[in-house]
């Protein structure tokens, strides 16, 4: 894993995993928006053909998470890749289906299952 | 006259599948600490016996068949907040035991080094406990708060002021662990739509074209005229049956009507709207005032008391 602040990546054969480190409050911090484009341009550079996010770290996020995730997907979506979503707590999962972005990127409960899912 | 509490003993579960740590763990505490002390042998036995007997505290191993250690620091927190949790790790587990604390254990002590620390780390862990109970007590005892912030657009003064109105409503016994989080969430969305789009008159529709420009705006703004005097007024009333949050910006206001249904599948690409749908879902309350600069949120208590502990009642 990368040494970040906010989201750590781990290229895998079958995905580049990304695990959310700390919750997002805003998009407006500078350290945050900085490790975004990083992250965009690491998508841009390796275009992976699949990306699982991992929420194992985070209890609970609002819309500047939903939003990042949104940047993310747009790239991932370019290429034709795949976004999954594992270890997310209850309140979590409540938030990405309130939004309805489950019925784009499937939510599973562990990194395992996600990885088996890409394999 | 100063009237003194009934002195009770310490009752101390220790929770451990191997009857000799088990038994090394108990003699230990029975022996530093004078406590009573109580055995299980995995998360679930611990959950029958904290039903059956409510300890002061809990020393848990990690690695249990049934429930371990990290399930059942969750399922104690939930249920019983302010029940403390000591983990006894073993070499290897560490990662586990860091997960463990996140979680919401008070605090670990290396198998190996039980002799050594475990009592010391027992009388901090139950001196932190009492003073948060008493704290506690203290705060089903307030019957009524009322707070008012002004504050500039400051993402870390925000976040801070999320943090301290959620503990508010908590202490006041609003609202348990979970629908903290909730209040916490559309809190953070009210605020940040006060700053950015109210204060700050940026908007999202910058944003679906690049993110960017829309926080590179934002910043400029935070430092021009008008926008950089304009301030967020936030008031917020406590009481046990509610908590009740004014959010009030200085910007010209919208109208919620006109917002995009972020549910609906073609909104999905659109980043406006989540924030609104977050504060309506987690609140039970919402609304605004004529002019679109002020919102309201409520949440109403919707639990009974609190279990209270024994020794707790007056």
């Amino acid at each position: 894993m990368t040494a970040r602040q906010f989201f750590a990546t781990r290229a895998e054969p079958s995905a580049l995993e990304i695990e959310i480190l700390r919750p997002v409050g805003s998009l407006a911090d500078d350290a945050v928006l900085q490790e975004l484009d990083l992250l965009l341009n690491e998508l841009r550079t390796r275009q992976p053909r699949a990306v699982i996010i991992d929420f194992r770290q985070v209890a609970y996020f609002g819309s500047s998470l939903l939003e990042a995730l949104r940047a993310l997907w747009k790239e991932v979506q370019a290429t034709g890749g795949r976004m999954v979503l594992c270890n997310l707590s209850p309140v979590g999962r409540e938030i990405v289906e309130l939004a309805k972005f489950d019925h784009v990127w499937p939510i599973v409960d562990t990194l395992a299952e996600a990885r088996q899912r890409l394999a | 006259m100063a009237v003194q509490r009934k002195a009770t003993m310490t009752t101390v579960l220790v929770v451990d599948d191997s009857m000799t740590d088990r038994r090394l763990a108990g003699g230990l505490l029975a022996r530093l600490s004078g406590a009573e002390v109580r055995y299980a042998t995995d998360g679930r036995d611990a959950l029958e016996q904290i039903e059956l007997h409510l300890p002061d505290l809990v020393v848990t191993d990690l690695n249990m068949p049934e429930l371990n250690g990290l399930e059942l620091v969750r399922v104690i927190r939930q249920q019983y907040p302010l029940v403390p949790v000591i983990l006894m790790t073993a070499q290897g587990s560490e990662q586990i035991a860091v997960d463990a604390l996140r979680t919401g254990a008070a605090s670990y002590v290396p198998k190996q080094r039980l002799a050594v620390e475990l009592a010391e780390t027992v009388e901090q862990v139950l001196a932190a406990a009492h003073a948060d109970r008493t704290h506690t007590r203290l705060m089903r005892r307030l019957r009524h708060q009322e707070v008012q912030f002004e504050l500039e657009n400051d993402q870390e003064l925000i976040s801070s002021l999320v943090q301290y109105l959620q503990n508010a409503a908590r202490g006041m016994n609003v609202c348990d662990d979970n629908e903290r989080v909730r209040i916490g969430v559309a809190l953070q969305e009210a605020l940040v739509n006060a700053c950015f789009h109210g204060n700050l008159e940026v908007s999202s529709k910058l944003r679906e074209v690049d993110h960017r420009a829309y926080y590179d705006l934002a910043k400029e703004r935070s430092q021009m005229a008008p926008y950089a005097e304009r301030r967020i007024y936030v008031s917020a009333r406590f009481t046990p049956q509610e908590a009740v949050y004014v959010i009030r910006d200085e910007g010209p206001g919208f109208d919620p009507s006109q917002l995009p249904d972020p549910r609906d599948p073609m909104n999905l690409e659109k980043p406006c709207g989540r924030g609104l749908l977050l504060m309506q879902t987690f609140m039970d309350e919402v609304r605004y005032n004529a002019l679109g600069n002020e919102v309201t949120l409520i949440k109403r208590c919707s639990q009974g008391p609190i279990a209270v502990l024994e020794g707790d009642e007056g």
